[in-house]
Parts: C-alpha cells; sequence; structure tokens
C-alpha cells in the first residue's frame, strides 16, 4: 500500500532531481525520550498512558527510545528486506551500517557519555527521502558492533528488526488470553495478538487482519519461541507476519496480499480501504530487467490433525498392582495416549481415597494385598505430591492444572508393612484430535504442460500443520498455492530503479515492458535499499507478476457483480 | 589574494581552480533517461604552486600537514560575491628534487570543504 505521505511525494519521486535527505538515529545508552513513563503498580492509572515495561532485557516499544541523530558519521547504510519462496510465512527485515569512527565516538568506553553503551541490542533507525520528507526504511536492534581500527577507522553495525527478538522470544504462556497455559478456541490473529502483548508489545504497535479460518481449538504456547509459533499460524492460514519500516508488527491475511483495492478488515475492527493507486515502472525509471520463472507448483496436499480441549472424562486407569514397601514413597507414572499417540492433558484431578466412594472422579485403592483381597490401607498412604510431564517443562505444580501427556503420582507408605495399590482412575481434559484432516489440489492442465511439480523435484508437495482446523481451509491452502504457481509466473529480481523510499513489500505496481508492449501487474516481494557516500541511494526491487483481485466485501461488494469471492 | 588559514604570507599559487563540487548520483533508465539524487554541495580549490623557494614550500608543508582542517579564502574570486572561502583538509603532494636541479620545488594541493 506505500507508506503514507505527502501531496507533494509522488512529484518529488518523478521529478529529475531530487533533493536527499537522510536521517541515522540510534539510542546507544537506551534512554527514555522524555515525557514517557513506565507503569508502576500503586502509582500509574489502569488503561493510562504509562507504558508497560517488556519482561526482556530489551523493551519492545522504539517510540520510547531518546534518539539522538548520527547521520553526520554515516558513511553508508542498506536495508533488505524479501519474503521468501512464498508469500506467506513470517520474515525479517537486515540493515548494515557503517560509521565514521575517525573521532572514536563509537570505541566502547572512550566517549564519557556513550562510551559504555557501545553494545548490541541498541536501537536504530534508518530514514531517506526527498526535498524534506524522510520516510522510515528501517528500525530495529542492532548486533555487535565491529570496530576496525587505523587509518579508516569504522564501526559496522549489522541490525535486525522487531521480528528477530520475536524469534528469540520464549513463550510462558503468560499471556492474558491463556487458560491454564493454553490458548483454546481462540481465531490465529487473537492468538498473535496475545502473543504480541507478552512479549511486551501495546495493542498501537501491531495490526492484525482477522483470521480466515475456524478458531483454533488448542494450542500450547509455553516453552516455544514465539516467532516459531507466528511462523506456524501463518502457514496455516498462509497469513503474512513482518515488521515494517516503522516496526509497526502486521499479519496480513492471505486476502490481503492480493487485493489491490477495496477494504479489509483488521482484528480490531477497523475496515482498510486501499486506494488502488499504484507505482507504474516504465523503461524510463528502471535501469535493467532480469527475470526468472517462478516455480511451478501443481500438486499440492495439506493435512492436519487439529486438536480440541475436551469435557471431563476418564483419561487413565492402573492396568497392575503397584507395591509400596514400608517406609517407603513410590511414584507412579500416568502416560496419556490414544489412538492418534501421545495425548496432551490440559488438566488432571487430584485422585482421592476411592474408601470415600464417589463415581466420575479420580481415585485411587490401596489395600494390604495385591490382588485386592485383603483390607483397605488408605490410611497407611498419604498423597505426597502430583506433577506433570512431557507439557512444557515438567515443573513439579502442586495445584490441579497439568499442561502434558505424563503425570505422575507419588504415595508414601507410613506403616510398617507393605500396601498396594490395586487400583487408580484418572479423570481430566485431554485435547484429542478432533478430524484427520487431508485435502489434495491439483491442476490437470499445467501437470499435462510441466510435469507434477516440477519446481519441488517432481514430487508432491505435502503440508502438515496442525492449526488448520478445517477440511475447508485445507482445502482453500491447496487451491490458492496451486492457482498462483500452476503457470510459470515471471519473477523480477534485482531490479534497479528510480529509488521511492515510499514502495512497501505488497505493493502492487504496474510494468509497462517496451520490448514486449506489454503492461504487467505485479506486487513487489522485495526491497533492497542502500545509501552510500556522495548520496549515492539505490533501491533494487523484486517484484513478481499477479493479476489483482477484487475480493467480496460484505457491505461494499454487489452481489452478482465483479468481485471474486475469497478461497 | 589567497590566504590559508588566514596567513597573509601565504604563497600566491601558480594555477588555481575554485569550483563547488556537486554531491549527487545520477542513474540512467533502459531508455537512457537520467535522474539525479541530489544532496548538496562542497567547495573545493585546486592549487599548484610551480616555484617555491624553500622558505614558501616549508610555509606550505607547514599548512597541510598533521591532517587537520586549513582555512582557505580567496578574495579576488570570480564567485558572485568575489570571496571564495570555507574550511577543509587538504590532500597534497610534493613534487621530486632532481639532483643538480633547481631548489624551487612544486606543490600541488586540493583542499575541500569538509
Amino acid at each position: 500500500m506505500a507508506q503514507l505521505t505527502t501531496s507533494g511525494w509522488a512529484g518529488n519521486v518523478a521529478a529529475t532531481s531530487r533533493k536527499l535527505g537522510y536521517g541515522v538515529l540510534m539510542d546507544w545508552t537506551l534512554a527514555t525520550a522524555s515525557g514517557v513513563q513506565f507503569f508502576t503498580i500503586g502509582t500509574s492509572l489502569i488503561g493510562g498512558s504509562d507504558i508497560i515495561k517488556s519482561g526482556g532485557g530489551v523493551p519492545a516499544f522504539f517510540d520510547k527510545y531518546q534518539f539522538t541523530d548520527y547521520s553526520n558519521y554515516a558513511l553508508s547504510w542498506n536495508v533488505d528486506r524479501r519474503l521468501g519462496q512464498y508469500p506467506y510465512g513470517l520474515f525479517m527485515a537486515q540493515a548494515d551500517i557503517a560509521l565514521d569512527n575517525s573521532s572514536k565516538l563509537f570505541l566502547p568506553f572512550f566517549d564519557p557519555t556513550i562510551g559504555s553503551g557501545i553494545l548490541p541490542n541498541r536501537p536504530v533507525k534508518l530514514s531517506v527521502g526527498f526535498n524534506g520528507e524522510l520516510l522510515n526504511q528501517f528500525i530495529g536492534f542492532t548486533g555487535k558492533p565491529q570496530n576496525t581500527i587505523g587509518a579508516g577507522r569504522q564501526t559496522i553495525l549489522h541490525a535486525y528488526d522487531a521480528v528477530n527478538y520475536l524469534n528469540s522470544y520464549t513463550s510462558t504462556a503468560s499471556g492474558v488470553l491463556t487458560v491454564s497455559g493454553l490458548y483454546t478456541n481462540q481465531s490465529a490473529s487473537t492468538i498473535v495478538g496475545d502473543l504480541l502483548g507478552e512479549a511486551g508489545f501495546s495493542s498501537s504497535q501491531y495490526v492484525l487482519d482477522i483470521s480466515l479460518q475456524s478458531n483454533i481449538g488448542y494450542l500450547s504456547p509455553g516453552g516455544s519461541q514465539i516467532g516459531d509459533i507466528i511462523q506456524a499460524l501463518c502457514e496455516a492460514e498462509q497469513a503474512l507476519f513482518f515488521a515494517d519500516e516503522n516496526g509497526i508488527l502486521r499479519f496480513w491475511n492471505r486476502q490481503h496480499f492480493t487485493t489491490v483495492s477495496g477494504s479489509y478488515a483488521t482484528q480490531s475492527g477497523i475496515q482498510t480501504t486501499v486506494s488502488g493507486t499504484y507505482t507504474t515502472f516504465t523503461f524510463a525509471n528502471l535501469s535493467e530487467l532480469n527475470y526468472a520463472n517462478t516455480p511451478i507448483f501443481n500438486d499440492v496436499t495439506v493435512q492436519a490433525i487439529p486438536r480440541a480441549v475436551q469435557p471431563i472424562q476418564k483419561v487413565w486407569g492402573l492396568t497392575s498392582y503397584q507395591t509400596i514397601q514400608p517406609g517407603q514413597s513410590l511414584t507412579i507414572e500416568a502416560d496419556f495416549s490414544d489412538a492418534n499417540g501421545p495425548l496432551p492433558v490440559t488438566y488432571v484431578q487430584t485422585p482421592v481415597s476411592s474408601s470415600g466412594g464417589g463415581t466420575g472422579i479420580s481415585v485411587y485403592t490401596v489395600n494390604t494385598a495385591s490382588d485386592g483381597s485383603g483390607s483397605d490401607a488408605t490410611s497407611s498412604v498419604t498423597l505426597v505430591s502430583t506433577s506433570s510431564g512431557g507439557g512444557i517443562g515438567g515443573a513439579a505444580n502442586p495445584a490441579d492444572n497439568y499442561l502434558g501427556t505424563t503425570y505422575y503420582v507419588t504415595f508414601h507408605n507410613t506403616s510398617g508393612a507393605a500396601v498396594y495399590v490395586t487400583a487408580m482412575t484418572l479423570f481430566g481434559t485431554p485435547a484429542t484430535v478432533t478430524q484427520v484432516i487431508s485435502q489434495r489440489y491439483q491442476d490437470g492442465t499445467s501437470i499435462a504442460n510441466y510435469g507434477t511439480n516440477p519446481g519441488n523435484m517432481y514430487q508432491t508437495i505435502v503440508i502438515e500443520n496442525d492449526l488448520i482446523q478445517d477440511p475447508s481451509t485445507a482445502y482453500a491452502l491447496a487451491y490458492v498455492l496451486v492457482k498462483n504457481y500452476k503457470d510459470p509466473l515471471r519473477r523480477y529480481e534485482n531490479v534497479p530503479v528510480f529509488a521511492n523510499p515510499a514502495l512497501q513489500i505488497g505493493d502492487f505496481i504496474a510494468l509497462v515492458n517496451a520490448d514486449t508492449g506489454e503492461t504487467n501487474t505485479a506486487y513487489v516481494t522485495g526491497i533492497r535499499t542502500s545509501l552510500g557516500t556522495n548520496g549515492q541511494l539505490q533501491q533494487y526491487l523484486d517484484f513478481e507478476l499477479r493479476s489483482f483481485v477484487h475480493f467480496f466485501t460484505i457491505g461494499s461488494s454487489s452481489i452478482g457483480g465483479t468481485d471474486s469471492i475469497a478461497p | 589574494m589567497v590566504t590559508i588559514n588566514s596567513n597573509n604570507s601565504t604563497p600566491q599559487p601558480t594555477t588555481l581552480k575554485e569550483e563547488y563540487v556537486q554531491i549527487q548520483t545520477d542513474q540512467i533508465a533502459i531508455n537512457g533517461a537520467m535522474q539525479r539524487t541530489y544532496y548538496g554541495e562542497k567547495q573545493q580549490a585546486t592549487l599548484q604552486w610551480d616555484w617555491l623557494s624553500p622558505t614558501d614550500y616549508q610555509t606550505l608543508l607547514g599548512f597541510f600537514r598533521g591532517g587537520g582542517t586549513v582555512t582557505y579564502s580567496n578574495t579576488s574570486s570570480d564567485v558572485s560575491s568575489g570571496v571564495f572561502s570555507f574550511t577543509g583538509l587538504p590532500i597534497f603532494t610534493e613534487a621530486e628534487y632532481i639532483q643538480g636541479g633547481t631548489l624551487y620545488r612544486k606543490i600541488s594541493a586540493v583542499i575541500r570543504q569538509q
């Protein structure tokens, strides 16, 4: 959709001569900008303006930093952001920056003000523009600074955007919407928002399209990197997740990418209308045109075994007696499983003695004889502890909330004779497989023309993702992938263009090829922008030819009109 | 009159070129169209002294050695204001001495605005 600009921007981009401006801002000391306050218990107002500080070592809000302008020290920088092979999943932008260190300003512990802050994980902003209007090209955190010493002192920085932060952030399943550490019956976009909240991002720091499939019945995030979880969620919907040039995290559903105009709904309920305007490239504003063909995929199978948490029920029973020697403890291990293998159980009721009566509850029976013919020996044992394993870490937890596929019960025999646990039944809430999904879509014409999946070594493509909830979604994913890649679409790579810093991934462009007389539509899949000495601004684009699609939008499109029903 | 570091004893150059170096990059499109990205300009003076006495030679070396900036000024410049002055970094080269030849030396220098 391109970054928001003033009305004069288009003219500046197209002008024969445009005056360059740029910025390199950093906060070496992680100082907080004046006026920004962190939330303090007992002082700050709930829902007020004070910012919740993230639990990690690196705060998640870029705007709260006190940036200093180091543009005069900039020797060069470049920003690289591009999609992977498919237009879905999670991608991250990277930047390289070279600073003049002749003054030793960026030497660790040299400068009295910033010397102690010459360390990794420093926020950086890069911007460039024309005639006084600058646009951000990158916001992120730096890696370890590299200093060259000698006649040409430089400080070299490599930086990653906020997605890298998420890739290394381990979820503790502490999101607001988790129940007993789980997401149950929540949409993918809702889960993404809650995970971002756990990582310290406020709702103003991200924009989420609505999910296009049923709510996800069961997802246990604990112990996993948030980036990995979001990657899986994106794959389940063919959605895209990234940080834009201004550090805003975005979750785009699979309709967003191919809609050039009309409205698309976001998680917050805001309908955003794309203007329908796009950049046109001709032989007058690009320097080369090298193209390659996209890989052909014409046979895709999507498989999933989604789970959902069931009502409380019997989940395990003891199959043979267990002996507890006098004065000793015994731990009984209950492995939960069903026909689909290990069975996660989200809650296990702590067993009580069966001598107290009761049905439909977790109980155990202790007898003086191994065959149960002796007398009740419940009073001879105490239930010492219960814990879970095979879940999010197996930490001992005396409460009745367990996550995992294994449950441990420890008894202690307080008598002077051996006793026997002759029966134990456990009740809990299992997350069982709701259905086994396998949907395949093939395009016969493409297969006849090119063979099966020449882009995948002539092998059927199988996508497995248990976060796919229903067969219709699985079919849609297979269908869309084949539809978009059954023919060898032209993909243009590393096209040097007259730079337009407002361009973004996913922007639609028109390409007028004077050699062939064709006018094609395409979307931007990669942008590399660099700034070097003597104002050398260069921009290289990757783009893939596609047709514009106007998806049917309730309240906007006409029944029987030309807008397509989204897959 | 050309002065360096406001020194009125600055030897006057034999040749002098004063210019505004344009900081810009031009890109050529497939059809030959050109677009310029312009940042600004820097003042630059290119000077050559052909016959420097040992004293004047040492005076100029004194200005240029050390790697620091120098202040350049020409009050008889052809620019519209008549004065071309700036502070910048010098890049200088010295000519060789040939045995038996003249003791008068040559120095060339480019001073570019910082």
